[in-house]
């Protein structure tokens, strides 16, 4: 008896065809390079048909997007639950504001040090934070955002306080002209968004990637195959800080305009609600950005005005239930017999 | 590259008030198989994990190799080539089984270290499920899997704990097989509540009980004297049991064999063999050169490979499948034909690799060799082939084995050596052991024997 309840124990549901297996590991594969194909396609074409309004707000959701990648990459690669990644935002943006006003309007320079700010405060907080887990690491990331966006709000001399900095517009090349067209700042977005996307996708299936997601799934046999797991962990959380410093910069880049508030608890929030949204991937989580831009700021003012954070509570319930009433179809589906192929 | 030695001094490790571990000592050579045995909450499972890493002692050290690795964390030791199973395999889920292998072989790029993976993963049988997670793997497989990534460095150190919880006997059996087959160049420490496991594979182990170091031997000593409690007893321990209740007269048989099939590439020889041979029995097999003598020894011996379905149980233990070393620490002792001697060695050499003390040869066997301690020095390839048959079946009679197999012993043996040895082989049986001989079918030794069964075309016969 003893031996039957071990197995129990241990298996879990099992699928015994190997070939039932394999096509359903492949099916959602070619799904996902079509969504990501239509969505690039989508996102290239936009400037052309939106108006300025519409294209402003995609360009806030390829921001709050690469937000919600940083968050995707702590929650649901490494398996740290994040509620403080606009702290990193906030770094990011007031460190490519000041770049702005003192050094060079360049963008591409200003998106550079704004990662690099972003990095280095991740890696001094996460020598301590990348050794906690699970509750503890989330209350840690809440404990930073809050802190950061305070002392942003009274290092007045430094960040404007509660008001913010304005910042000038940037140019792209050197010596070239500033740029002001929405969607032009738009493309530059996309142009960074797409750029840092690749190099975290790269990133997740290294080794390096890899092996974070060993730990965070089977900590003690990654580490019995010889993987430093705090360090892993304290590495993925300084890249994910530079993401979101990268985002910051990009935010100020292109809305001209940093105050606390962009880096506060909220834009976390939805940050790590992103990344949950649509499916537990990279490009779920720019996705999930999208949506939550769309439906807090074009859809919720013109159906149902003054009540966005009602519809987004709405809908955030709703992706909760579908995913509860959906993962038993997915199994009876990977369950049922498998037509064998030769 | 070689195994490492586990030193272990002082090592006491507390949870709180409750003392799990006290004052442990222990030296684990290099290349060693050592089991650690005891009822459940003796503390073999906390050992282990000291040694491994996954947790600290609360005084003493633990030393690889002679390196203080006592504050080394668990992926340290690991990056010394150390490598650990847990009770419950450890597998990571939500990783396809190769990329659980790959990440074990930390040395290589990632799409060769798949590469790689994928052809360990198919040696050990998983190549149809290399690609799905290894969550979704049957449990008996995710053991396969576990051992396999813990294999997959070549670990110098294998820490295995229970690794045959949970799984039915066919998987223990492959389990056995696999360890039995992991190179000398890696020590192995193992825990297990299987007696049979841990006596196919462990040469020493160290008894604990609550804690305390209990006793450190060789297995078979060490298991004979345990006293098997329900915890420590193993399943193949019960049957035994449960014969002595139903026929108390009679022991269990030192030898037990069904549907045994054999032969080579292309020739089926042995066919459906079933027989037994009894403590303080001599049981002759004998028939026509081609008859498949040798063969029926060999695939006893384990050095020839058995076909399906066939089940040999020594002295209680399975031995199907393992290897002639294994069979030989369980109480096989073989003379083959072709004998197992090294020519290049002296006498007292062969003696030593043999284990064999020469001090401590007993009066009959001296009679049967009187020449043995005066040579000594003597090359093995210079004694005659008499001699030499002489020495090899002093090898095997002098490491007390339960069941003595000799195969055609008595060739260019002179007669009144074989008078002698046919006296021996009798005393040997009046002690308990079991004898199995092959000889021809007018032999000497097929006339001293209780029992003579009778090989033809593969099939076996009692003609006596």
């Amino acid at each position: 008896m003893a031996h039957a309840t071990t197995r129990e124990h241990g298996a879990g549901h099992v699928s015994m065809d190997p070939i039932a297996q394999s096509s359903a590991v492949h099916r959602p594969r070619a799904a996902h390079r079509l969504v990501v194909a239509a969505a690039l396609l989508a996102a290239v074409v936009a400037p052309g048909v939106l108006d300025a309004y519409t294209i402003s707000l995609a360009t806030y959701a390829l921001v709050l997007g690469l937000l919600a990648s940083s968050a995707y990459v702590l929650t649901n690669v490494a398996g740290l639950p994040t509620l403080g990644q606009g702290a990193y935002l906030a770094i990011g943006g007031y460190t490519a504001a000041a770049i702005s006003h003192t050094i060079t309007t360049n963008g591409p320079a200003q998106l550079i040090a704004g990662a690099a700010a972003g990095a280095a405060a991740a890696a001094a907080i996460g020598v301590l934070a990348a050794r906690t887990r699970g509750t503890t690491f989330l209350i840690i990331t809440l404990a930073v955002g809050a802190l950061t966006q305070t002392l942003a709000s009274r290092a007045v001399p430094l960040t404007g306080g509660d008001a913010g900095l304005a910042v000038d517009p940037i140019t792209v090349l050197p010596g070239a002209s500033l740029v002001t067209v929405k969607g032009y700042l738009y493309l530059y977005a996309l142009v960074c968004t797409v750029i840092i996307g690749g190099a975290l996708t790269l990133m997740l299936r290294s080794r390096f990637g890899l092996a974070v997601r060993g730990i965070a799934a089977n900590e003690p046999r990654a580490r019995a195959d010889g993987y430093p797991a705090d360090t892993y962990l304290w590495v993925t959380y300084t890249v994910a800080g530079a993401v979101a410093g990268a985002a910051g910069a990009i935010l100020v880049a292109t809305r001209h305009t940093i105050a606390p508030v962009d880096g506060g608890f909220v834009v976390s929030g939805l940050a790590l609600l992103a990344a949950l949204l649509v499916t537990r991937t990279l490009v779920g989580a720019l996705l999930g950005a999208t949506v939550i831009v769309a439906v807090r700021d074009l859809i919720a003012p013109n159906v149902l005005a003054g009540h966005a954070s009602a519809l987004l509570g709405g809908l955030f319930l709703a992706a909760a239930f579908a995913r509860i009433l959906i993962r038993p179809l997915i199994h009876r589906s990977e369950h049922a017999p498998a037509r064998r192929s030769p | 590259m070689i195994g490492i030695t586990v030193d272990i001094e002082d090592m006491s490790h507390r949870y709180g008030d409750t003392t799990v571990l006290e004052q442990l000592n222990l030296h684990v050579p290099a290349g060693a198989r050592h089991a650690v045995i005891g009822a459940n909450g003796a503390g073999k499972t906390t050992l282990l994990g000291l040694i491994a890493g996954t947790s600290r002692p609360s005084t003493g050290s633990v030393h690889f190799g002679g390196r203080d690795v006592t504050h080394l964390p668990l992926h340290r030791r690991a990056q010394l080539r150390m490598s650990r199973t847990w009770q419950r395999p450890a597998v990571i889920e939500p990783l396809t089984a190769i990329d659980n292998v790959a990440l074990a072989l930390r040395g290589l790029r990632l799409a060769s270290a798949r590469r790689t993976a994928a052809a360990l993963l198919a040696q050990a049988g998983l190549a149809e499920n290399a690609h799905i997670l290894a969550g979704r793997l049957p449990y008996g497989q995710r053991r396969v899997l576990e051992l396999v990534t813990a294999l997959a460095s070549r670990p110098r150190l294998l820490v295995l704990d229970e690794p045959s919880a949970g799984l039915d006997d066919l998987e223990a059996a492959d389990l056995l097989q696999r360890l039995i087959g992991v190179s000398d160049d890696t020590t192995i420490l193992l825990t297990d509540h299987s007696r049979a496991l841990v006596a196919a594979v462990a040469d020493t182990v160290t008894v604990l009980e609550r804690g305390q170091h209990l006793r450190t031997g060789p297995t078979s000593v060490v298991l004979r004297d345990a006293n098997p409690s329900p915890a420590t007893a193993p399943a193949a321990a019960a049957p035994v049991g449960k014969q002595t209740e139903r026929n108390p007269s009679r022991a269990r048989p030192v030898l037990e064999v069904s549907n045994l099939n054999s032969g080579y590439r292309d020739h089926h020889v042995l066919h459906d063999l079933d027989f037994t041979v009894d403590p303080g029995e001599i049981v002759a097999v004998v028939g026509l050169d081609g008859a498949g003598r040798t063969t029926l020894v060999d695939a006893l011996a384990g050095t020839l490979p058995i076909w399906r379905l066939s089940r040999i149980i020594l002295a209680g233990v399975d031995v199907t499948g393992l290897l002639p070393a294994r069979r030989a620490r369980i109480g096989l002792g073989t003379v083959p034909q072709r004998q197992l001697l090294t020519p290049a060695l002296t006498v007292a050499e062969q003696l030593r690799i043999a284990d064999v003390e020469v001090n401590g040869l007993s009066s009959e066997l001296l009679a049967l060799a009187p020449w043995l301690p005066r040579r000594l020095s003597q090359a093995v390839n210079t004694l005659s082939g008499g001699e030499r048959q002489i020495l090899a079946v002093t090898c095997a009679l002098a490491r007390q084995p339960k069941l003595l197999l000799l195969d055609e012993v008595t060739e260019g043996l002179a007669t009144p050596v074989v008078s002698q040895l046919s006296g021996l082989l009798r005393l040997h049986a009046a002690r308990g052991v079991g004898v199995l001989v092959t000889d021809g079918p007018s032999g000497h030794l097929a006339a001293a024997a209780d029992r003579v069964l009778q090989l033809f075309n593969g099939h076996l016969q009692r003609i006596r």
